[in-house]
């Protein structure tokens, strides 16, 4: 890992001192290194596209919402590709069907720091034999696509930080409800965002922009609520954005009440959100 | 003997302002300052009346102050009641120990000052009422000052003691104290100590109350040095530790309790015509309050909630002919609280109920006499206080936030008290004094960086307001007083008009934090709040040996739209027999409380019945050479009534029928 980060670094270096002198067009890209904090997920070829593709994540993967960081080379000269079109299909196989799950793909040709990122929400967890990342890669390079799948492990996210349910009053719709961030809340003001997804078939899940949606903090070994926290709302993508706020340390339950066009269609999902 | 009674009777009334105790006769307020003044005092302890009525009558501070003209108690547990002067009280009150403040270390106000003080410590308690009592802090409602014995100098080496042992049937409860004290012309200290232990108490028709019990130890050690003529050095340490104390009205008992207080006093006496005496005092004091759920089995699950504040502070007192004082002080505070929650199988749950929190304040106070003529004269204190108030950025300042709120934002006030009162004599007999004056408090820590302190009487939690105002206080009174020889008695109407009255009011669709709570309340000024009243005391010689003390007090209270305040008493008759007999000494009491329909429904107040309650207690002091064994025997609520007094949180009932006996050894 040490060796390989440090021939990535002068990698970088030279890359950087390389597009330095020959292209200044980009001089915005850093250094695009994996940072300290990037997990190494795994590799695999982009056949056809003659590039590599490295998947690293802020920590491993695990059921709900993860952002997916992915370097590509090229794989004859090992130099960092930063053009083209990019884009990943999450795939489980359990045997006797396959299905995906939501996934953010990005949409910009240009990477961002060094990486295409991505943003998958796994709707269950299973081995690299089951789930795997299909990536897809136009390399603007050589004008060439190929295709490339990874093997990976999701495990479940305790306590979870999906959680999905079948919605009657909205056409039984299966619906996932994803939690980001919120990795260490504090006593006080926290952000607080969510992602929600609609399973339309076993390969479409598509982002859910027409909710509303409330939330009620409590604590369930006391029964209290928390003041002035601020209801997500939609800001794009199925994304729902607002404050939550805990009084406390200790195990809080964030309740989710949704509606549509102003009827109240699900009230009983909750994330646990555990202060230290 | 006459003297011995007139004491007595004085020590049950030490009352009324500083101004009216120069004017008056009050011959145990003379005992005292004499006692202050004197460089070879001769040790007051020998004073038998003295010790007669600390250690045998009246066994805890509480039992003093509740006689006293004014102060009623709201009780919590048989320990720790907490004075109020007129319905005022802890924050609208100062209650101070030798002009030290301090600030208890309990949210739930377990730890008034006044538990740190034994009779065998105590010289004396001072009540003033209103602004006339801001000469040592702002207040509203006035000041209790409690003076802590001090050794005397004296012109011949000399040593005293005293070994006491009390024991009461209705708690199987027992207070051993003693005293020892050595002096001389040059040097003197004084040590006591005292234990107490208590069981659960019985109340009226021998009904068991939970978690009542208590134990402490006090002790107090002072050193006197006569540095030359003019000047003294005196250093002061008080400690207390008080284990598994009860309070069966609130949610949680104290497991420990610690205070500490040393402070240090130069006086320097002047032999000028005008200045008479310069008084520094630098102090400290230290709490910490362990409060837990340990010994309820109804808790849901297991609680700590510790508390802390110190003090540290000084003042110099400058005092001269015509009664001219001029004082400047200065002390900063420190509190905090925490509550910490173990849910079984769940990560603990962590919450600062009272955020770290500061309070600074420099007060400087002028006061003086003016005589008019002989029979007239005005009497004028004011006082100016610059307080901030400062939350510590941590924690507590952090939870503030889910209300928007940036606690650590300094509250500045600055605060203006004064007192003018007009005094005239007519004839040798009568009296008639008149106060005006205008006094402000700040807002407590507890007001303002409260965060879900839970009230047990309404059942809600409160969250403090930062932007509170000072309350102020108009304030008027009327004392009349005529003093015959076998008769004297006296009058007090007072009338106060609180501004800015500090109210709570239900947040709506705020959820509370303490299980069981109803939901959440927090405070604000309301336009204004009234408060009137009187007082009143017959002291009657009857016949030979036979004397008579009656006392009344009232308050009748509401807000600028009519609703009655919280917790104030009921008409309130206390009256005593006494009869004297060589060393015999006989007195049967009666305490009557008028049923207490003007209640505050807001704030979970209850109506309290009526009540009459009797006592009876008997003493002799037996002389074995030099020195002096006294025997009391008691009998408190004779009739095993079944009662409370409206201010006692709760409901819970007070002490059924209790026998004590105490012996004490003066030597
Ligand atoms: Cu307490």
């Amino acid at each position: 890992m040490k060796t390989f980060l440090k021939s990535l670094l002068i990698a970088a270096i030279t890359l950087f001192t390389f597009s330095c002198k020959k292209d200044t067009v980009t001089p915005q890209e850093p250094t695009p290194t994996p940072t300290e904090s990037l997990l190494k997920i795994g590799e695999t070829y982009i056949l056809g596209a003659k590039a590599k593709a490295v998947v690293y994540s802020d920590k491993a993967l695990v059921t709900g919402y993860n952002v997916i960081y992915v370097a590509l080379y090229d794989s004859i000269d090992g130099s960092r590709l930063s053009d083209g079109h990019f884009n990943v299909t999450p795939m489980m196989d359990m045997g006797s069907m396959m299905h995906s799950s939501p996934v953010e793909n990005t949409e910009d040709t240009i990477t961002t720091g060094g990486y295409f990122k991505t943003s998958v929400v796994f709707i269950m967890p299973g081995t690299s034999t089951e789930w795997s990342l299909n990536m897809m890669f136009n390399n603007h390079k050589n004008g060439l696509t190929g295709h490339g799948e990874l093997g990976v492990d999701v495990v479940s996210s305790t306590p979870s930080k999906c959680v999905s349910t079948t919605i009657a009053l909205d056409s039984n719709a299966k619906v996932f409800i994803s939690l980001i961030g919120l990795a260490n809340p504090i006593v006080g003001i926290n952000d607080f965002e969510i992602v929600i997804h609609k399973k339309l078939g076993m390969m479409n899940f598509p982002a859910i922009e027409n909710y509303t949606v409330e939330i009620d903090p409590e604590m369930p070994s006391m029964g209290h609520s928390s003041p002035n926290n601020v209801n997500p709302v939609h800001i794009g993508k199925g994304h729902y954005t607002g404050e939550v706020n805990f009084t406390m340390t200790g195990l809080w339950n964030v309740n989710l009440k949704i509606y549509k066009n102003g009827t109240l269609i699900s009230s009983d999902q909750y994330f646990e959100i555990t202060l230290h | 003997m006459k003297r011995f009674l007139i004491i007595i009777a004085a020590c049950f009334f030490i009352q009324q302002s500083l101004w009216s105790q120069n004017v008056s006769k009050d011959s145990v307020v003379k005992t005292i300052h004499l006692e202050e003044v004197s460089i070879c005092d001769e040790s007051s302890d020998k004073n038998e009346s003295f010790s007669f009525y600390r250690n045998s009558k009246l066994a805890n501070t509480e039992d003093i102050l509740s006689r006293m003209q004014g102060v009623n108690l709201i009780k919590r547990g048989a320990y720790g009641l907490e004075p109020t002067l007129r319905s005022f009280s802890t924050g609208q009150t100062n209650l101070t120990i030798d002009g030290m403040r301090m600030y208890g270390a309990c949210t739930d106000k377990m730890d008034p000052v006044s538990i740190y003080i034994e009779p065998v410590n105590l010289k004396s308690i001072q009540v003033t009422n209103g602004a006339a009592g801001a000469l040592e802090g702002s207040t509203i409602g006035g000041q209790i000052e409690m003076h802590l014995k001090e050794p005397g100098l004296t012109c011949q080496k000399q040593s005293s003691g005293q070994i006491s042992q009390a024991y009461s049937t209705v708690n199987n409860g027992s207070n051993s104290s003693a005293i020892w004290q050595q002096s001389s012309n040059k040097l003197a200290y004084r040590v006591s100590g005292t234990f107490r232990k208590a069981d659960n108490y019985k109340a009226g028709s021998s009904k068991l109350i939970p978690n009542s019990g208590y134990q402490k130890a006090n002790t107090s050690a002072a050193l006197l040095f006569k540095v030359n003529t003019s000047q003294i050095i005196k250093l002061d340490y008080l400690g207390d530790w008080g284990k598994n104390i009860g309070y069966p009205a609130l949610a949680m008992d104290v497991g420990t309790a610690s205070a500490q207080i040393i402070a240090f006093t130069h006086r320097f006496t002047f032999s000028e015509k005008f200045l008479q005496r310069n008084e520094l005092k630098i102090y400290y004091n230290d709490i910490i309050h362990q409060m837990d759920d340990t010994h309820r089995s109804d808790s849901p699950m297991h609680m700590d909630m510790p508390g802390w504040s110190s003090t540290v502070g000084f003042y110099n007192e400058l005092t001269g002919a015509k009664n001219f004082k001029i004082r400047l002080d200065f002390h900063r505070a420190y509190t905090r609280a925490d509550m910490t929650m173990y849910p079984v199988g769940e990560p603990i749950m962590y919450m600062q109920t009272l955020p770290e929190n500061n309070i600074n304040d420099m007060g400087l106070a002028i006061g003086r006499t003016f005589y008019l003529n002989k029979k007239q004269q005005i009497n004028i204190n004011g006082r100016l206080d610059y307080f901030t108030q400062v939350a510590i950025f941590g924690a507590g300042s952090k939870q503030w936030k889910v209300f928007n709120t940036d606690i650590t934002e300094t509250q500045n006030n600055l605060l203006k008290n004064i007192n003018i009162s007009y005094v005239k004599q007519f004839k040798a007999s009568t009296h008639i004094q008149m106060n005006f004056g205008y006094g402000e408090r700040i807002p407590t820590s507890n007001e303002r960086y409260g965060f879900y302190l839970f009230n047990k009487q309404d059942q809600f939690d409160y969250v403090g307001n930062l932007k509170l105002k000072p309350e102020g206080n108009y304030q008027a009174e009327l004392i009349f007083k005529q003093q015959y020889k076998k008769i004297e008695y006296s009058v007090n109407l007072f009338y106060n008009h609180i501004q800015n009255y500090i109210y709570a009011y239900r947040l709506k669709s705020y959820s509370q934090m303490t299980i069981g709570a109803f939901g959440l309340k927090t405070y604000k000024n309301i336009e204004h709040a009234v408060s009137e009243g009187f007082e009143g005391t017959v002291k009657v010689q009857l016949l030979q040996g036979f004397s008579y003390i009656g006392s009344v007090k009232y308050v009748y209270s509401q807000t600028y739209n009519g609703l009655p305040l919280p917790l104030i008493p009921p008409f309130k008759l206390q009256q005593a027999l006494r009869y004297n007999f060589k060393l015999y000494q006989f007195q049967f009491e009666h305490d009557y409380a008028m049923t207490q329909e003007r209640i505050n429904l807001d704030y979970g107040d209850r109506v309290t019945p009526s009540f009459h309650v009797f006592n009876v207690r008997a003493s002799k002091n037996i002389r074995i050479k030099s020195s002096v064994l006294q025997i009391t025997l008691a009998c408190e609520n004779i009739l095993d009534t079944n009662y409370r007094e409206h201010l006692d949180i709760g409901s819970i009932p007070r002490f059924g029928r209790n026998f004590l006996i105490s012996l004490s050894y003066i030597f």
